[in-house]
């Protein structure tokens, strides 16, 4: 058995805070909406510096085009 | 343009933080703030708006407005309000002194999927699906343990663990967490993390 309990401000929490404030809450929508754009990038920003190295060095990988060999 | 943080009952609405305003309509009232521009997105705004939440939340119960919710005028608001208020009520009378701890749960025994090779698709899905049994029944054995300490879960995304909002009595969380340490230890290989406590940002709508 392990069992964590991790204060606000450690980064398990700060990722539970962005998920909520921005995947939780209140939802409106309609035309008198007006939504803000390029909120998934902080939130991936956060996700990719919190996430183990091998995990970002695979994601970053994956995101890469093929290089071409005249490059 | 209207910023929104959270509604609030209408007669919160007195002990708005500075800097914001409030709109009531009937028994609800929104916080917002009026501004030329809307938040940026950087982290240190999204945490500052957290901050203010978490300050709306400590008076009172409050449903916060997911972030970056923007509407166009104060009349639009009061549309809003006025079309939603008894769907608000009953959730401001739910989270009321509650809040939410999230739980991230990891089974060390879990099977796990084998990975993609060629000509082998179907040992993969299987293994997928064998994987997908065992989160299902590791989810449904965690909530059913930690009920009679929330009101209400939700399930939450989560890639290689299960995760679940819980809104829990404001003043159980000690009882809660108790629970969680029980039910980890029920079986080896069980890891259990918790965060919170939270406003309750996964309980504005009713659960379908």
């Amino acid at each position: 058995m392990s069992v964590e309990h991790v204060n606000v401000g450690e980064d398990v929490a700060l990722v539970d805070l962005i998920d909520r404030l921005i995947g939780g809450g209140v939802v409106l929508t309609g035309d008198i909406v007006l939504s803000i754009a390029d909120v998934d990038l902080v939130y991936l920003g956060l996700r990719l510096v919190l996430a183990p190295a091998h995990v970002v060095e695979d994601s970053v990988r994956l995101s890469r085009p093929p290089r071409r060999l005249e490059e | 343009m209207v910023v929104l943080y959270a509604i609030v009952p209408a007669d919160q609405a007195a002990t708005t933080p500075d800097g914001l305003r409030a709109l009531a309509r009937g028994s609800v009232a929104a916080l917002y703030d009026e501004r030329e521009e809307a938040h940026s997105t950087s982290r240190q705004d999204l945490l500052d708006f957290g901050r203010v939440v978490n300050d709306i939340s400590d008076a009172g119960p409050a449903l916060p407005v997911r972030f970056g919710t923007v509407v166009e005028s104060l009349d639009a608001l009061g549309a809003l309000l006025e079309s939603r208020e008894e769907e608000w009520r009953e959730r401001l009378a739910t989270v009321a002194g509650h809040v939410e701890i999230v739980v991230h749960a990891q089974d060390a025994a879990a099977p796990a999927p084998s990975p993609a090779a060629p000509g082998s698709g179907r040992e993969y899905l299987m293994s997928r699906a064998a994987a997908r049994r065992h989160s299902e029944a590791m989810h449904d054995d965690l909530t059913a343990a930690l009920r009679a300490h929330c009101r209400e879960t939700r399930r939450l995304q989560a890639s290689e663990e299960i995760r679940v909002a819980c809104l829990v009595p404001a003043g159980e969380t000690a009882a809660f967490r108790s629970a969680v340490e029980s039910w980890a230890g029920a079986q080896p290989g069980r890891r259990v993390t918790t965060t919170g406590p939270w406003p309750p940002y996964s309980f504005t709508e009713k659960e379908t």
